[in-house]
């Protein structure tokens, strides 16, 4: 049968149920959130949110700011396509002004120093994420295979745990480096799989 | 009122073909919630995957109590949308193409907004490929 008409299944693997919003991040305590914005205070903004590639630590960001509300917010998302920075980002921002960074690393040396020296300069907060130490102080660190496991069944659909038979959601993270949306990524292929009706 | 009201939408048919008309009714059971801003009414495809989704939306019709709109909302509403040729529904494995029509009633409740979304999944496809 022709795929073109059909009526398409909907994989819960998909980008829109897996992306930073859709999935809140799973905090280690009940008070995680309110803990994380207290550290981020005590440290007058300065921060860093440091875990492998696809770990969640865009998805912590998007649990994060909206509870930032003491802070005048400036998100700036970077990625491997996008490298530069708004160009109205080094105007002298407001009192109690936050400059977010997500993808740090995709910043020049030079870069990075220059948005450092401008937070500083003006007094504003710098949070950041990276791959690796950026040299802030560290907010959190992510590990995604502290909760794994929750999110994946918290994503499957009544009787879809059959996606997981044989499985091994440690070992395929160990395999992809920590990496929990590669995981997402082959489990959304295995569900593909499954024989239609 | 506490709970989120009572939301039906329903199509007079699941499948469609291109310049076709989608026709149907949704309903706001015991009407609009107290505190209701607004009802909207929508028509659209997206696509799902394991990459960037993309939506378009070929309809869109909203009453708003700002606008003084929301007192005129027939309480069942019926529709008749005329649809475009593309794109066609389709189930693919990278990337999948989806059309519902879907209603969204926003109220406000102890200062919060607050939301409730139906949908209703369609295929648009000509008649030789369904």
């Amino acid at each position: 049968m022709s795929r073109v008409g059909r009526a398409p299944r909907v994989n819960p693997f998909s980008t829109r149920f897996t992306q930073p919003g859709a999935i809140p991040f799973r905090f280690a305590a009940a008070d995680g959130l309110a803990a994380l914005v207290a550290k981020l205070d005590s440290t007058n903004g300065w921060g860093q949110i440091v875990g492998p590639h696809g770990s969640g630590k865009s998805t912590l960001l998007a649990s994060l700011l909206p509870a930032l509300s003491g802070w005048k917010v400036r998100h700036v998302r970077l990625d491997t396509s996008h490298r530069t920075l708004p160009p109205d980002l080094f105007v002298p921002p407001e009192p109690g002004a936050l400059l977010v960074v997500d993808g740090f690393e995709q910043l020049g040396v030079l870069a990075r120093f220059r948005v450092r020296r401008h937070c500083r300069l003006h007094g504003s907060g710098l949070l950041v994420t990276a791959h690796r130490s950026m040299g802030l102080p560290d907010l959190h660190r992510t590990n995604a295979a502290a909760h794994a496991a929750a999110l994946i069944a918290d994503l499957l659909p009544p009787h879809g745990e059959w996606v997981l038979d044989g499985f091994d959601i440690a070992a395929r993270l160990r395999h992809h480096r920590g990496s929990l949306r590669e995981v997402l990524f082959e489990l959304y292929d295995r569900w593909e799989c499954e024989p239609r009706v | 009122m506490t709970d989120a009201p009572e939301v039906r939408l329903e199509l007079a048919a699941r499948e469609h073909r291109p310049r076709g008309e989608l026709a149907g009714a949704f309903v706001i059971a015991g009407g609009p919630p107290d505190g209701t801003r607004s009802v909207e009414f929508s028509v659209l495809w997206r696509t799902s995957g394991k990459g960037t989704e993309d939506i378009g939306v070929v309809h869109y019709r909203a009453w708003k109590a700002d606008d003084g709109t929301l007192a005129a909302l027939p309480n069942p509403s019926t529709f008749a949308v005329p649809l475009p040729p593309t794109p066609w529904s389709y189930d693919g494995t990278l990337v999948k193409v989806h059309w519902l029509a879907r209603l969204r009633v926003r109220w406000e409740l102890l200062g919060r907004t607050r939301e409730v979304v139906e949908d209703a999944e369609f295929t648009l496809a000509p008649a030789a490929r369904s």
